[in-house]
């Protein structure tokens, strides 16, 4: 009797409801409102739910030496987890983003590309906001990625950089990624007056099929060779597209829009999230990383809209400056709320296909940037 | 802490450093996206340059190999002779008719032919506008190989 009350005491004082502690319970509830929010609110749902329920997995309370947990040596959450901090799932979301993308916007009014570069004052701003909070300069640089709207590029740069904070990091850019239609319309309607919101865009040139296959390999050469260390991003992106619009390699570029992303979104989405254990994530640092992520929104939105007000002042047919907002490489959230803005002030305006093309060189423009800081500091 | 630490770090060169090669990126690989439409055309017509090319060829060994089989008759040559004189009183470029008039009026002989056969040997050139000119290098080659014959 003494050997059976033994035994479920010692079973008792190993399970979760025991050891869960209040630092659990506050991740376990930051979990539920992501997944929340993806399914209720449909705020980037594909990368929500999975990164609530890994936060759920990364929450419960186990023995340590059990290898279960994901810092945990062998453990099966660790060897998922390892596509993160080597950079592999990073770079093969990029691969499908690439096969997704149509450039074409882009390459009928290449102009509009240098918005995507203008929004990349966040990722700049943002690092030395964080090198004033007292961050290192390898954390820094990782910080200031979440400016470039960016998860993978984020992800990538601190699992280089910065690896004890990829879970704060990455929670913090896909956080704000998903309140991008929270946190840019106010900006945005801020910083333009309705005038300019009525702002009406030129039909954009038709573009051959040519065009699109030679722009990942020109883009290719010219981005890599300027900055080489965006090269596992930037390539892929690039590769990616060429599958795209070769046309004879669809079978491969189908692969690599639906089954890879997916399959990667999942494995990436649920150990970012269990990588966001209490002990780990509950710190003052996380917090102030929460406060330069939001910063760092706004300042690459700002940045866009007013470069996008400066290109006005040069330029015979004016550009509508809310597309200066898309230059946050969230795509295609911040393209789909310039239509939702500029639509406001005339329903028969459509600026959605004008927008993809600084929101696709925002992606490109992160992306150097991240290389750039990496090889700063690496 | 502060902007001490982002001094001490070198962080503001970094920032703007940052920020250029970013915008320098972009600008060039705006810049080359630009300019690809257009080296496409130049590349797509090239085989219609290349056309032209031969075309103009072929035409020059034409107007050589009849030059060479040119047998310059005394009519040949005298009518080339008066036709000058008539054209050089006219405006440049001339019109076919009017030439045509003027000749038949001062009597020379069979001006039709004469005018065919110019047009042939490329003695007479239309200038595209319906206009013609008299090509004074053919003249001076007709009346040497003349001599010559």
């Amino acid at each position: 009797m003494e050997n059976m009350l033994g035994l479920l005491t010692n079973f008792l004082t190993n399970t979760g409801y025991y050891m869960i502690t209040p630092g659990h319970m506050v991740m376990m509830v930051v979990g539920m409102v992501f997944i929340y929010l993806g399914i209720a609110k449909h705020y980037e749902p594909l990368l929500l739910v999975p990164i609530g329920f890994g936060i759920l997995v990364g929450n419960i309370p186990f023995f340590t030496g059990l290898g279960l947990g994901i810092y945990e040596q062998g453990s099966v959450l660790s060897l998922l987890y390892k596509g993160v901090t080597t950079g592999v799932y990073p770079a093969l979301v990029f691969l499908g983003l690439g096969a997704m993308t149509d450039f074409s916007s882009l390459i009928s009014r290449p102009i509009l590309m240098l918005l995507g570069a203008a929004a990349q004052m966040g990722i700049f701003i943002t690092f030395l906001g964080a090198l004033a909070l007292g961050f290192d300069l390898n954390q820094a640089a990782s910080i200031g990625i979440i400016g470039g709207a960016d998860g993978p590029t984020a992800i990538f740069i601190s699992a280089q950089l910065a690896p004890n904070m990829i879970g704060t990091i990455a929670i913090a850019a896909y956080s704000y990624m998903a309140l991008v239609p929270v946190i840019q319309p106010p900006i945005m309607r801020l910083l333009t007056t309705r005038k300019e919101r009525l702002i009406r865009m030129e039909e954009p040139r038709v573009v051959s099929k040519k065009e699109k296959m030679i722009f990942p390999i020109v883009g290719f050469i010219i981005c890599c060779l300027l900055a080489p260390a965006a090269l596992p991003l930037l390539g892929m992106l690039f590769f990616g597209n060429l599958l795209k619009e070769a046309v004879v390699t669809e079978r491969l570029a189908e692969t690599a829009r639906n089954a890879v992303i997916d399959t990667v979104t999942i494995l990436l989405g649920v150990t970012v999230g269990a990588s966001t254990q209490a002990d780990v994530f509950l710190k003052w640092d996380s917090i102030k990383v929460f406060i330069l992520g939001a910063l760092s929104f706004a300042v690459a939105t700002a940045s866009g809209l007013i470069f996008a007000k400066i290109m006005n002042l040069f330029l015979k047919d004016k550009i509508n400056p809310l597309l200066g907002a898309a230059g946050v490489s969230a795509v295609p959230d911040s393209a789909r709320v310039v239509q939702v803005v500029g639509q406001e002030e005339d329903p028969t305006n459509f600026l959605l296909m004008h927008a993809m093309a600084p929101n696709v060189s925002g992606v490109i423009g992160s992306a150097i940037g991240a290389g750039v800081l990496w090889s700063f500091i690496g | 802490m502060g902007f001490d630490a982002i001094t001490n770090q070198n962080g503001w060169a970094m920032a703007l450093v940052g920020v250029s090669i970013v915008f320098s990126g972009l600008l060039i690989l705006s810049l080359s996206i630009a300019q690809l439409h257009k080296i496409l055309d130049i590349w797509e017509k090239k085989g219609d340059v290349y056309k032209k090319i031969v075309e103009k060829r072929e035409q020059k060994a034409k107007k050589v190999q009849a030059y060479k089989d040119l047998t310059v008759t005394e009519w040949l040559e005298i009518s080339v002779k008066q036709f000058n004189i008539l054209v050089q009183a006219m405006d440049d470029p001339f019109a076919l008719p009017v030439l045509l008039d003027v000749a038949q009026k001062r009597g020379l002989h069979r001006p039709h032919s004469a005018l065919t056969e110019f047009l042939k040997i490329e003695l007479i050139i239309p200038d595209g506008n319906g206009y013609y000119r008299w090509d004074k290098r053919v003249f001076r080659n007709i009346l040497k190989k003349g001599e010559g014959q």
